[in-house]
């Protein structure tokens, strides 16, 4: 635990790491700035909804009647009035067929895609079963907010602690020798091992950062924008849609997310993507053990992976192009869209739970074996 | 005792070290040789930094490598250039590396105190490294590696970069030290070593040269130094060591099988053998 404290103290007695952290809060800030256009709107729908439950039904609807004539209610009125349950009688094949068209030259990617439309189709059913269409969630305005919210901010917080965490891990690693210090340290009684440590304290470190980016902007948004009365509503809400490849559709989740229970998942999903990547720079850092060549190293293997992945869709190598919509960068790319079906961003249910999840299992045993060869390979000084 | 059996060092083709034999005991040792020669590759190795290609080096009968952690428990070492966080007070760092070597945190204080009066430092404890001279970082080095009260103790260049004054109290201080311990000392500067090593190993072409006493290797080279007047001639076999001012002049220190004519032999020093053994730029 000691050695932990004084990897966490080498991280805090660096000015440039609170100034970059600092810079970030800022920008989050600014972030929440430009999303004004929807704040009022979102505000003055929560305002006249509030109190009346999430369930649009005969009670939300008089009870929207009772407030105040003004043009706004008479908008949000006619919204709510004219929802009708949109998953009874969804048809899912103009969307996989879509999907399943471009991946039809390979048949397993295309087995894959049907497999997760026929899963799809099952949820279809269940949502229709509970109702989640006819969630007000933010009314009209849901669907621009919830995409500033996922696409915008916490692409933003998750990119900032994934960097700040990626960069922490390496400075760790590199430090000493970067200080000179690496001949004396590896030679005391803890030896190598401190590389352990390190990645330990690199990985509690950059979850702990990424935390903090999420809790004090999330703080920040919630100040300005009224959740209040939304927390309760299903994230499946017929006003709820994502668009993909120009393609519009409804916010179908693999499980029943209220708007709270999908922003806690998205947040913990973030936080083990965060460590994934700072997984990643663990495995160069431990490999090249010099601070500029491991973060080279590190976006190489990021941007190679994407460039991969686009380079497979252009050529059609759809197989080549599943596997990598598994990798972290993938991932982190789709974050306006976890926990739904994805298109053709995701051949599996869950695609950015198991991918996450793959990327911790391979990165946690690729950080193992570059530690077990940092153990065996002669210090460089 | 420290045991060295037959250990070399390869770096693809290059041999930095070739088959090395030797035996540590109690005292203090020089490891003597130029630039080059392979000093701070065989300490490399005594610290576990590097492993050798072939052989093996003991304690106590078992492999280092294999002792891990016990073994690196006895050990204090002070590399050839000692690294330090300069944002660090010597006392925050000394913490710190009492940390890596698992002394507990009222020991390692007490211990860091005691040191640090040792070295002559208690006035700079709360002084950043970066303020310090290199004279005093290079004691808090020799600190650092006394913490855990080493059973073997290894100092890489360990005067390299201290003033005359720093040399003598630090050559003191090694003398002090290595009563109950195996102290082995590196460097290329003979007069850091001759007064205060029992023993000298000494490496040449990669390879062990001799490891004897200071008397003795001295001894090797008596009847084959000589002093003759600047400006003479010096033959085939005549090689020459260093200069002096004599009484009467510059003199020659030379290196001879055999006695130049109309010269008497002078006493060889220690920095006699080591030029004639390393001359011409043989490593």
């Amino acid at each position: 635990m000691r050695l932990l404290r004084y990897e966490w103290g080498k991280l805090a007695r660096l000015p440039a790491f609170w100034g970059v952290l600092a810079l970030c809060l800022a920008f989050n800030c600014l972030l929440i700035g430009s999303g004004d256009r929807w704040r009022w709107e979102w505000n003055e729908a929560a305002a006249l909804t509030g109190g009346l439950g999430q369930r649009v039904d005969t009670d939300f609807l008089d009870g929207l009647r009772q407030q105040p004539q003004s043009e706004h209610r008479d908008y949000l009125l006619s919204a709510a009035e004219g929802m009708t349950d949109i998953y009874v009688d969804y048809d899912l094949k103009s969307l996989s067929g879509f999907y399943n068209g471009y991946v039809k030259s390979s048949p397993t990617a295309a087995a894959l895609m049907e497999r997760k439309y026929d899963r799809l189709a099952e949820r279809i059913a269940h949502l229709s079963e509970t109702g989640a269409a006819m969630d007000w969630y933010g009314g009209p305005a849901s669907h621009n907010v919830h995409q500033f919210l996922y696409g915008a901010l916490m692409r933003a917080i998750l990119t900032e602690g994934a960097v700040l965490g990626m960069l922490s891990m390496l400075f760790l690693l590199g430090y000493e020798n970067q200080q000179r210090t690496a001949a004396g340290v590896y030679a005391s009684r803890t030896g190598r091992k401190l590389c352990h440590w390190k990645v330990l304290a690199g990985g509690i470190w950059a979850l702990a950062i990424y935390l903090l980016l999420a809790a004090v902007t999330l703080v920040m948004f919630l100040v300005f924008w009224d959740w209040s009365d939304i927390w309760s509503g299903s994230v499946s809400s017929q006003f709820n849609y994502v668009i993909d490849m120009f393609v519009r559709r409804p916010f179908f989740t693999w499980a029943d997310f209220t708007a709270g229970s999908y922003l806690v998942s998205v947040v913990g999903l973030g936080g083990l993507l965060t460590v994934v990547f700072a997984l990643l720079a663990a495995v160069c850092g431990t490999l090249v053990q010099n601070i500029y060549l491991s973060a080279l190293a590190l976006t190489l293997l990021l941007c190679g992976g994407a460039a991969a992945q686009a380079l497979c869709a252009q050529v059609g190598l759809w197989m080549g192009y599943a596997l990598l919509t598994f990798q972290p960068v993938s991932v982190w790319l789709y974050v306006n869209g976890w926990f739904t079906e994805l298109g053709l961003n995701a051949f599996v249910p869950w695609q950015e739970t198991v991918g996450t999840g793959l990327s911790l299992t391979i990165c946690g045993l690729g950080t193992a074996l570059a530690l077990r060869r940092f153990g065996r390979k002669d210090v460089s000084t | 005792m420290l045991t060295v059996e037959h250990v070399t060092k390869c770096y693809g083709k290059f041999a930095a070290l070739e088959d090395i034999s030797l035996q540590f005991t109690s005292g203090v040792y020089g490891l003597l040789a130029p630039n080059g020669a392979g000093k701070t590759t065989l300490i490399k190795m005594l610290t576990t930094l590097l492993f050798p290609t072939s052989g093996q080096i003991l304690w106590e009968g078992e492999d280092i490598h294999a002792l891990d952690e016990d073994y690196r428990g006895l050990l204090g070492y002070l590399p050839q250039e000692f690294g330090y966080y300069p944002g660090y007070t010597p006392r925050q760092f000394l913490r710190y590396v009492a940390a890596l070597q698992c002394i507990p945190r009222k020991e390692a204080d007490r211990r860091i105190s005691e040191l640090l009066e040792l070295v002559g430092l208690s006035d700079a404890e709360h002084k950043k490294m970066r303020q310090l001279s290199n004279g005093m970082r290079h004691r808090v080095g020799i600190a650092q590696a006394m913490l855990n009260d080493p059973r073997l103790l290894i100092l890489d260049e360990p005067t390299a970069g201290l003033d005359p004054r720093e040399r003598v109290r630090f050559r003191n201080l090694i003398h002090s030290l290595a009563e109950d311990r195996i102290v082995i000392l590196s460097t290329h500067i003979v007069s850091d070593i001759e007064t205060i090593a029992g023993q000298i190993v000494m490496l040449r072409d990669h390879r062990l040269f001799c490891c004897d006493s200071p008397a003795g290797i001295c001894g090797k080279m008596k009847g084959r130094v000589f002093e003759v007047p600047a400006g003479t001639a010096l033959e085939e076999n005549q090689f020459l060591l260093s200069e002096r001012q004599g009484e009467n002049g510059t003199l020659l220190r030379i290196f001879s099988d055999t006695p130049p004519q109309g010269t008497v032999p002078v006493t060889p020093s220690l920095e006699d053998a080591f030029l004639a053994i390393y001359r011409e730029g043989q490593v």
